[in-house]
């Protein structure tokens, strides 16, 4: 197979056949030449023997004497070719015959052109005339053979001559042609599996050395082109690796800033929550502060009760002073009025039991309300102001984290203004190399059957240009969706940052109102010292009044039974009823100072409930703020998941592009360049 | 199969044969050089060599799509002249049954510019004779354009050594 497609094979055999068919008719007729002239010089020679025999017979047929012509025609017939020699008289009767005895010899090669057996008749003459004739029958044996034997010979000689020729050529040829060939084949083989370092033999300025030229251009161009985009890949390759760093530290920011804005979220829920504690502190003061005071304002009934009650005794002790003075006109009426004093006394000592009652009622209640205010202080300056430090603290926190995340967005602004750069880059590298593949394309186009190996690598290098260009493409969109996203986020954290400052400056009035209501609290405390103190006065006073009623009604009793003996003890009423005078002033004064002090703890608790009133409302507030922060916190949070998400959307697309650059830059390693 | 270099002028397709282009380059900077003939936009330094432009878009009309500009450098007989395109997507092969004979006139282009219609999938691709985008009188006027330019920029480069 390999020898029949061999052109050099089919050359020298193509040459071979022409020069042996030449041979052949050369030799042929180089023989049947040959044969022709031996021939002529054949016929020749016989013609003179017959001459010289016919010469020679001249004298023996005159004479008759045969003896001589005997021994000429043994000579004759010792000639090789000669087979009979005979002497005819001219009447043609035979005189002599010698025929050659033995084998003649065999026929050789070819003896159709020859007769077999020639004759050759010679006349004999004497004087002008014929007086017999010889004939000499030869045959052309030798030279058939002859020519049998020198047509082997050069037939030898010639295959021998024919086979060193097309060794010589042989030779050549391998030297001249199948070799460099084979050396360019060698080359475009190695260059087609990618060698591009491959020399290429310089053989000459012959058709195969133009070739070898050509396919020297050839690797050079492509060398060119597959460097070029070498360096592409590993351009694109950096470029894509930075942007992955970059993406990578823009994804920890995320997750930072992500994880920061929960830490946010705990810390407001722990404010909100002591807040809570500290208002339901609060409500329940509240609670015990209404309690009080409907408790002080039975107490200030009950004392205005006891003034009025007093302030009748009093009119009535006058009514009676009055009346004494009379005592003697209307005894009755004394009587009568004694009865109406008494009762009133009656009325006065049961108010005074009630006073009595108030009175430890509200004692009970000024307890109750020290005790409470106690707890109020102890909440307030205790886990109030914690709650406080607390809410100070978490706001601080948040004010802190809010300021590292706008921080982180900032520098994710930044960071992806960096990618917006290297993505350029990309870009333009890619369009780079789809210029170059296309050219290498109609290069290789150009080159025809030898760049059909390398159309199909500029196809793919085209077909990875394309994508990474739709890549690139892609992550811009990303990128821009993230840009947007950071927008949003810096609008919400400056927004958080209001709320923060807002809420800070909230905190810091509920501390403000806090330390009013320990103040109120403590006052209140003092207040219901007081309160206890006038309690006590009032305690003083009342069993002083209940001396007094007693006395008095002892005295109405005596007045009673006095009535009866008035003349004698009239001076004795009038002293007496002076001395109930006294007493009844001395009770009503301090009941009014009494009800002066309930007025005073009164208005003290109203005050105490406002501000109670006041941090509730604060609280509330709070709590508003908070929820507002949480929330913006939430949208923080979220739109920190989403744009986290984005950007492993972008590092998913990243990891493809990194994967073709890879896929590229194993497609160029099959290429080896100088 | 026949190759050709495709590329696009605002939603057309069209195709040149690969075996006149010589390459593929980004837009360079385009000289104006005043006595210019009217159908030449300007001419290009290519490593070294003036190379006309001619501006297909203008030359047939067509609005460019302003998205990218591409030159195709292509063999003009003896001489190298470039056109100005849109955007150059592939190289192609169509066998001759895809190619057909355009009928009198096809989308306003006359029939002498077309060497046929190639159908590729759902597109019609112009296959363009270059030969023929410019009349005889303007194929005079190229080639002593370029003497000319050559002679200047010869001149040029003797005057800045």
């Amino acid at each position: 197979m390999i020898f029949r497609k061999s052109i050099t094979a089919r050359f020298i055999a193509t040459v071979f056949v022409v020069l042996l068919a030449g041979q052949i008719l050369g030799t042929v007729l180089f023989i049947l030449n040959t044969r022709a002239s031996l021939f002529d010089s054949l016929g020749a020679r016989i013609r003179r023997i017959s001459a010289i025999a016919a010469g020679v017979s001249e004298g023996p047929l005159l004479s008759y004497d045969y003896s001589l012509l005997d021994t000429y025609l043994a000579e004759i017939i010792n000639d090789e070719e000669i087979t009979s020699v005979r002497v005819l008289d001219s009447t043609g009767d035979m005189l002599k015959e010698r025929t050659k005895t033995g084998p003649v010899g065999r026929e050789g090669f070819n003896p159709v052109f020859i007769k077999k057996t020639l004759a050759m008749k010679t006349p004999v003459m004497s004087a002008g005339q014929k007086i017999g004739e010889v004939v000499i029958e030869y045959n052309a044996f030798k030279i058939n053979k002859d020519m049998s034997k020198s047509m082997l010979v050069i037939s030898l000689y010639q295959l021998a001559l024919l086979i060193c020729v097309a060794f010589v050529m042989i030779l050549l040829f391998r030297r001249n042609i199948t070799n460099p060939v084979l050396s360019i084949n060698r080359a475009i083989e190695k260059i087609t599996s990618g060698d591009l370092s491959t020399p290429v033999p310089d053989i000459g300025e012959s058709e195969i050395g133009v070739i070898a030229k050509g396919v020297v251009f050839l690797e050079e161009r492509l060398s060119m082109i597959i460097g070029k985009l070498n360096s592409t890949a590993v351009n694109v390759s950096m470029a894509t690796k930075q942007v992955d760093q970059t993406y990578t530290n823009v994804i920890e920011g995320i997750t930072t800033q992500v994880d920061s804005v929960n830490d946010i979220i705990r810390s407001i829920e722990n404010a909100t929550k002591s807040q809570a504690d500290l208002g339901d502190s609060t409500e329940k003061l509240l609670s015990f502060s209404a309690e009080n005071v409907a408790s002080l304002f039975e107490m200030k009934e009950t004392s205005e009760e006891i003034a009025s009650n007093t302030e009748r005794l009093f009119k009535a002790t006058e009514n009676s002073y009055s009346v004494v003075l009379q005592m003697n006109q209307t005894a009755k009426a004394i009587s009568d009025n004694a009865g109406k004093a008494s009762s009133a006394v009656e009325d006065t000592s049961a108010s005074v039991e009630e006073v009595g009652a108030s009175i430890r009622e509200v004692e009970e209640n000024a307890r109750k309300s020290s005790g409470l205010a106690e707890k109020v202080q102890e909440i307030t300056s205790g886990e109030g102001m914690m709650s406080v430090v607390n809410a100070v603290e978490g706001m601080d926190n948040i004010s802190e984290e809010v300021r590292k995340s706008a921080d982180i967005i900032q520098k994710l602004g930044i960071r992806s203004v960096d990618i917006e750069k290297v993505l350029s880059v990309i870009k333009d590298v890619a369009e780079q190399t789809n210029l170059l593949s296309l050219n290498a394309a109609i290069l290789a186009a150009q080159a025809g059957e030898y760049g059909k190996s390398f159309s199909v690598v500029a196809d793919e290098i085209r077909g990875l240009s394309e994508r990474t260009s739709s890549s690139t493409r892609e992550i811009g969109g990303i990128v821009k969706t993230i840009q947007k996203d950071i927008k949003d986020a810096v609008y919400t954290i400056d927004s958080a940052q209001g709320k923060v400052v807002e809420g800070n400056s909230l905190v810091m009035k509920v501390g403000e109102a806090l330390r009013e209501i320990l103040n109120a609290s403590i006052q209140s405390t003092e207040m219901t010292k007081a309160i206890e103190r006038a309690t006590e006065e009032q305690s003083v006073g009342l069993k002083q009044i209940t001396l007094a009623v007693d006395d008095i009604r002892k005295m109405m009793s005596s007045v009673a039974k006095s009535t009866k003996e008035q003349d004698n003890a009239l001076a004795y009423l009038l002293e007496g009823t002076g001395e109930v005078k006294e007493v009844a002033e001395l009770s009503k004064r301090s009941s009014l100072e009494q009800a002066e002090g309930t007025k005073l703890i009164s208005r003290n608790i109203e005050l105490a409930d406002e501000r109670i009133n006041y941090i509730n409302e604060a609280i509330l507030n709070q709590k508003e703020l908070n929820n507002s922060i949480l929330s913006a916190m939430a949208q923080i949070s979220t739109t920190g998941t989403s744009t986290r998400r984005d950007m492993e959307d972008v590092s998913v697309s990243l990891k493809t592009l990194i994967q073709e650059i890879e896929a590229l830059k194993q497609g160029m390693e099959v290429f080896k360049i100088k | 199969m026949q190759k050709f270099t495709i590329f696009k002028i605002g939603d057309e397709i069209f195709g040149i044969g690969i075996e006149s282009v010589v390459e593929i380059l980004k837009v360079q900077k385009i000289f104006t050089i005043p006595g210019l003939p009217e159908f030449l936009s300007g001419v290009m330094s290519v490593r070294g060599n003036i190379v006309p432009v001619i501006d297909l878009r203008r030359r047939f009309g067509i609005k460019p799509s302003g998205n990218k500009e591409r030159i195709i450098i292509v063999r003009y007989g003896q001489e190298k002249i470039s056109f100005l395109v849109d955007d150059i997507k592939e190289i192609l092969s169509l066998s001759p049954e895809q190619i057909r004979t355009p009928p009198s006139i096809f989308k306003g282009f006359k029939t002498e510019y077309l060497t046929g219609l190639g159908k590729h999938g759902e597109r019609i691709i112009i296959l363009l004779n270059i030969d023929s985008l410019l009349t005889s009188e303007e194929k005079i006027i190229l080639r002593e354009s370029i003497g000319l330019l050559e002679e200047k920029g010869a001149g040029a480069g003797k005057a800045t050594q």
